[in-house]
């Protein structure tokens, strides 16, 4: 099946913040947000949350991987027009493994956690996560790290390297 | 005594060899630390918003070497070729601060004119950026100094760590770089322009004109569709036909943005679902928030002054990588923690719950504080509020949070007030940072002080949903058309572009600016470049290639005779 151009897909655990609503969002001027969670109820609890900051003008979509490919790829929204926000890497490779096979991914936000270690200014990666990542652009899907829209993006095998270089330091130490 | 220590040392610095000016240590010693002051946490979190600011930062610099309009002029010119800079989430374009205090000190000491500085200081932007990355790596270390102390309850331990080190850390790193480039820095580039061909200072000039209007078409992409594009050449043609003072006109945009608004009564495109505001679990937490002021230990008024006070300040201390604000938000929580749990134990455990990973826009965002400082005292009273419920009210929060305060300040407030300020300025008024600093520091202090309060009395969700419905739609709608418009008279103003191409033909000669381009509308070349760097910047150019570009093209038109 033929990968899908959507105005951005997204990796970026903070959601809707201000890198999104106003840099991203303020250069891309999509028509639609489409927030697709873990889990429809429970990793979400905040939705209302989400709901009351969307920026105007921009409608705002929040749903599961499940319902993802029917809302994003047969919406009345085109794909061209519609932001994609995921907020872990599970998601990322869940929403393309579940058919809407996305031609590019944005590293937005990781935060740091135990197993991670930080690639980019905003990106921390586990080795799995790595790995996961690198599966998909085995795939043809462009993967990179990339904050603002005005920053140059980083491409994912430079972020391996990082990871790699980082981890044969903390073992040899 | 401030004035007898500076105002002899900028007067000197004029006096001196013409080729070879130089301050005098005193005067670039001031500088230097009114740059480390722009970025500590002295400033009751003004810092950001006020000296970082190019157009504060050049009055300042004036100020101190005694010429304080022709610093602002130099400021307010830097300023508009940054007038798109939004840093959100701790990413920062570039360091548009240390351009500023150089380029104004390399136009009131060094004579050269503002364009050619704008110019010069557009690389500085980059070596402050390393510093700034620098600094956001060292910092970790701090953090895990504060964990340390947390873990003993040393609540003091826990303040030190986030405020001292780091902050001497950041005069190090900030004070020094910039005390040089003060202080060598103009001598060494006006030997060096000496050295160069003519053509170079004339082409840097072209240059320097020419950058606003990216500025200006970056903050324009901001606002840049519907009906306010149509207020943008409204605003243009208006001014560059009839000049009009810019604070009159930024009046004018004002009541038509108001009526603008008022008539259309936005209601804004629906959500394809309806928002779920109903939530079993929430309703229940604020309920046992609510419930639990009733008994055990209560926070007082001045508890939640000295929080909001503490994170007024301290929020962006020890800014680092790992935990971003981390460190800043357990010190925040210090007062009242400290009120909560006077025993050793449960105060080192509410310090290390507050240690966490925290990003958030700090103004709107004292909203989150204020709710957590009502979910602890609801915690300490006995309710059943888990650590894990602390903290995934933080984490549902700081993002969309931080969404709103970006949009508000960063992405519309602070762009109009710095064109306003920026504009006045440049017409010679010191009004212009004057006014922006008194605006900008009572949103800032009004926003942050009043939200935390909101979020301490009536919890999450219910605000928020009510800042979107209601007057912040409206309030950023008018916001967005006065931007358009005073952005409009900017782009006629200030954006200085004319023409020196001659036509000739037939024996005649026909000169392209005043026979041709005034006749039908002044300033049509200004409106060309800021709507051309819009296009490219829509194309997604990045803005250092648009930089690179625009000094290739100011080279080669200045070559070639055009401009």
């Amino acid at each position: 099946m033929d990968q899908v151009r959507f105005c951005l897909v997204r990796l970026d655990d903070r959601l809707l913040h201000g890198q999104v609503v106003v840099n991203w969002v303020r250069s891309l001027w999509p028509q639609r947000i489409a927030i697709v969670a873990e889990d429809h109820t429970g990793s979400l609890e905040g939705r209302a949350i989400l709901y009351a900051v969307a920026p105007e003008g921009v409608r705002l979509w929040v749903g599961s991987v499940a319902e993802a490919p029917e809302a994003l790829l047969r919406g009345d929204t085109p794909p061209a027009t519609t932001v994609v926000l995921l907020p872990s890497p599970t998601v990322v490779i869940a929403l393309y493994d579940a058919g809407v096979r996305y031609a590019a991914l944005n590293l937005g936000c990781l935060g740091q956690a135990s197993g991670r270690v930080r690639v980019a200014p905003q990106i921390s990666l586990s080795p799995e996560e790595a790995e996961a990542l690198q599966y998909l652009a085995s795939l043809g899907v462009v993967v990179t790290a990339q904050a603002l829209p005005g920053d140059a993006p980083i491409a994912l095998d430079a972020l391996v390297r990082r990871l790699t270089r980082s981890r044969g330091r903390s073992v040899s130490a | 005594m401030l004035a007898s220590l500076c105002w002899p040392a900028g007067a000197r610095a004029i006096e001196g060899d013409a080729a070879l000016p130089r301050l005098t240590w005193g005067a670039a010693a001031l500088i230097s630390v009114c740059y480390y002051l722009s970025q500590s946490a002295w400033l009751a979190g003004l810092g950001f918003w006020t000296l970082y600011r190019p157009l504060v930062g050049g009055a300042l610099v004036g100020l101190i070497l005694g010429d304080p309009w022709a610093g602002a002029r130099a400021g307010a010119t830097i300023n508009l070729a940054y007038l798109g800079f939004i840093a959100t989430g701790g990413a920062l374009p570039s360091d548009i601060s240390l351009a500023g205090y150089l380029g104004a000190v390399l136009v009131v000491a060094g004579g050269l004119d503002e364009r050619t500085a704008l110019a010069l200081t557009m690389p500085v932007g980059l070596l402050g950026y390393l510093v700034y990355q620098v600094r956001m790596a060292l910092d970790v270390f701090f953090v895990h100094q504060a964990d340390r102390a947390a873990s003993r309850g040393d609540a003091w331990g826990v303040a030190w760590a986030n405020v001292g080190p780091p902050q001497a850390l950041l005069f190090v790193l900030s004070a020094v770089p910039c005390f040089l480039g003060v202080y060598y820095g103009p001598g060494r580039l006006g030997a060096l322009l000496a050295l160069l061909p003519q053509w170079v200072p004339g082409s840097l000039q072209v240059v320097g004109g020419l950058l606003p209007g990216l500025g200006v078409a970056m903050a324009l992409g901001l606002f840049w569709r519907g009906a306010n594009r149509a207020f943008f050449v409204l605003a243009f043609v208006v001014s560059a036909v009839a000049r009009v003072p810019l604070l009159a006109f930024g009046l004018m945009a004002a009541a038509v943005a108001v009526i603008v608004v008022h008539l259309e009564q936005r209601g804004g495109i629906p959500d394809e679902e309806s928002p779920a505001l109903r939530r079993p679990g929430d309703s229940a937490a604020s309920a046992q928030i609510g419930d639990a002021r009733a008994d055990g230990p209560r926070l007082r008024q001045r508890d939640l002054w000295a929080s909001w006070l503490c994170w007024l300040f301290f929020s962006h201390a020890s800014y680092n990588y790992e935990r971003m604000q981390g460190a800043g938000f357990a010190h925040s929580m210090i007062p009242v923690l400290r009120r909560l749990h006077p025993d050793r134990e449960s105060l080192a455990e509410g310090l290390k719950r507050h240690l966490v990973f925290y990003n958030a826009e700090p103004n709107v965002g004292a909203f989150v504080n204020g709710v957590v400082a009502a979910m602890e005292e609801a915690r300490a009273g006995g309710r059943a509020i888990s650590e894990q419920a602390i903290n995934a009210c933080k984490v549902a929060l700081m993002g969309p949070i931080s969404g709103i305060g970006d949009t508000l300040i960063q992405g519309t407030l602070a762009p109009v007030l710095l064109s306003l300020g920026a504009g006045l300025a440049l017409q010679g008024s010191l009004l212009g940072p004057a006014l922006y600093v008194a605006l900008i520091s009572g949103t800032v202090w009004a926003l942050g002080w009043g939200l935390y309060l909101r979020g301490y009395h009536e919890g999450r969700a219910r605000v928020l949903a009510g800042m979107r419905r209601g007057s912040l739609q409206q309030l950023l709608a008018a916001t967005e058309i006065v931007a358009c418009s005073v952005l409009g008279a900017l782009s006629a103003s200030v954006v200085q572009l004319r023409t020196r191409w001659v036509v000739h033909a037939g024996g005649m000669s026909l000169r392209m600016q005043d026979d041709v381009l005034d006749k039908v509308l002044p300033q049509a070349l200004s409106l060309v470049v800021v709507l051309g760097y819009l296009a490219l910047l829509r194309r997604r150019v990045a803005p250092v290639w648009l930089v690179a570009g625009t000094f290739a093209l100011g080279l080669a038109a200045r070559l070639l005779g055009w401009l």
